[in-house]
């Protein structure tokens, strides 16, 4: 067992860093107000809207382990945390399923655009009565004169008021339950595809999301992704990549929180001593360690039995819980230790915490994993 | 030496071993017996996307036939005839 990067993973992650910094390393916008056109191609212009995508597209061709790294990279060197999870959803929701399942056409089509980041994709799955539980959906696709025609509304879809392109599943054998779904990649331009303003959230401000709709949108046979009755593995699928390579951003974003609460429990000084003298910081300090890295292990593990082709789900499912509750836990820990500071969004602590909160929730919630994982044990 | 079990058997072994971890896990033992082998476990919702991966774990290792991820479709695990059937075939490819 080895649990070093390579030379290679290791310098093309500080060139990844360096980039970011240079290029995304100042909070401009102000972190909290959607992406703009400049950002994005920052983004772009240093690899990471096609990091996993083959490289006859222009993509980085690399694996999930690698891709993770460079998400990490990028969550470390790039205050705005909604930037990032706008990118990698755009990777990972959307452009893996259509690198993986398109049509040769419709990778032609579009591969090329999602890498380069000239194309901006969103995914759209959930409904207003289909969050968790998928075999609620009830957006359909009947058939049409070039293939499909697909009726219904997606109620929570990332990058949908700024998308050029939208991966969405429907209805299409209602008496096959889960394996009655099938997936279709649909540009935005197609008429009866409208999506709704952005939503006001929590947190990921960085990131605008919103209600799309689709009114008698004909959909011709090319954009189906895989076969009809594939779209619940293909979603499977894209969530693999999703909660196992996005998650490795919010490493990133712990790396630099945790490097700040040192720092500021080395220089903070209360009662004739630094603060981080006082066990109760220096404590705090130490659990934040021991989450952050029990949580990278199991990250990179469950990258890696992805690249091996190996069953991951269980271990996906194990990493994704990990992450997220160090992430939220974590940002907790650093506001308290930051005090009154830590509270005012100047300081930049506490929207780490607002932007944590919702990765219990997407890419499947936390009590969904741990379904997963109790399932993989046998009960 | 026994003879080879023909396909008849093989289909019958698999359907019943296939009908009684349905039962027990999926349906609470099926007090009222209503399982049937054209029982429709899609349409129902016996099984769901959670509880599909772990019967695919479960055929896998107690049957020793892996299901593609191509098979994983409605027509395959429409009822327990279906998904006999489909296991049935895995058990000649490995034959
Ligand atoms: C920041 C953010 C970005 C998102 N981006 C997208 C996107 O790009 N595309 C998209 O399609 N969706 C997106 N979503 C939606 C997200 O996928 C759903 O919110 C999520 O799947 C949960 O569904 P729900 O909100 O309907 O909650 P529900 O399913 O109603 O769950 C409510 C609560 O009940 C619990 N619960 C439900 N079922 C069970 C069960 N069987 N066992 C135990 N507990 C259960 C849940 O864990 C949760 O705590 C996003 C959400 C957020 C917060």
């Amino acid at each position: 067992m080895d649990f070093d990067l390579t030379d290679k993973q290791r310098k093309r992650f500080a060139g990844v860093l360096a980039e970011v910094r240079d290029r995304l390393g100042r909070p401009d916008p102000p972190p909290g107000t959607p992406f703009t056109g400049a950002q994005w191609k920052s983004a772009a212009g240093i690899g990471l809207t096609g990091l996993c995508l083959p490289p006859e597209y222009g993509g980085g061709g690399l694996g999930a382990l690698d891709t993770a790294l460079c998400l990490q990279a990028f969550g470390q060197g790039c205050p705005d945390t909604g930037l990032v999870f706008a990118v990698a959803a755009h990777l990972l929701a959307c452009a893996v399923p259509i690198r993986d399942f398109a049509s040769a056409e419709v990778r032609r089509e579009l591969l090329t655009g999602l890498a380069s980041g000239e194309l901006v994709a969103a995914n759209a799955m959930t409904e207003d009565d289909a969050g968790s539980d998928l075999s609620r959906l009830s957006m359909t696709a009947g058939r049409g004169p070039e293939g499909y025609v697909l009726d219904g509304d997606k109620s929570f879809a990332s990058n949908a008021p700024a998308a050029d392109v939208f991966v969405t599943y429907a209805v299409t054998d209602p008496g096959a339950g889960f394996l009655g779904l099938t997936a279709f990649a649909v540009p935005a331009g197609f008429p009866g595809v409208s999506a709704g303003e952005p939503f006001d959230k929590m947190g990921l401000g960085g990131c605008p999301a919103g209600r799309v709709g689709f009114r008698r949108c004909e959909v011709p046979t090319a954009y189906r992704l895989g076969e009809e009755g594939q779209g619940t593995a293909i979603f499977q699928h894209s969530m693999a990549w999703e909660r196992g390579c996005l998650f490795g951003a919010y490493l990133g974003v712990m790396d630099r929180q945790f490097a700040r609460c040192v720092e500021h429990a080395r220089q903070r000084r209360q009662f004739g001593h630094r603060i981080g003298d006082f066990q109760a910081v220096s404590h705090r300090i130490a659990a934040m360690k021991q989450r952050l890295e029990s949580a990278r292990l199991l990250l990179y593990r469950a990258c890696w039995l992805i690249d091996e082709g190996r069953d991951h789900t269980g271990a996906v499912a194990l990493s994704k819980v990990a992450v997220s509750e160090a992430a939220v836990a974590n940002s907790l820990d650093a506001v308290q230790i930051f005090g009154g500071s830590g509270y005012l969004t100047a300081t930049g602590i506490e929207h780490q915490l607002r932007d944590a909160v919702p990765a219990l929730i997407f890419s499947g919630t936390t009590d969904i994993q741990r379904e997963l994982i109790a399932r993989e044990a046998g009960l | 030496m026994a003879h080879a079990p023909s396909d008849d058997e093989n289909f019958r072994r698999v359907s019943d071993y296939i009908s009684e971890y349905i039962r027990e896990n999926f349906l609470d033992g099926d007090p009222k017996g209503e399982l049937e082998d054209d029982t429709p476990l899609l349409e129902w919702g016996v099984l769901n996307s959670l509880n599909t991966a772990r019967l695919i774990a479960f055929i896998r290792e107690e049957l020793d036939v892996v299901v593609k991820p191509v098979e994983i479709s409605a027509a395959n695990f429409r009822d327990v005839r279906s998904i006999a059937a489909m296991v049935a075939r895995g058990v000649r490819r490995a034959a």
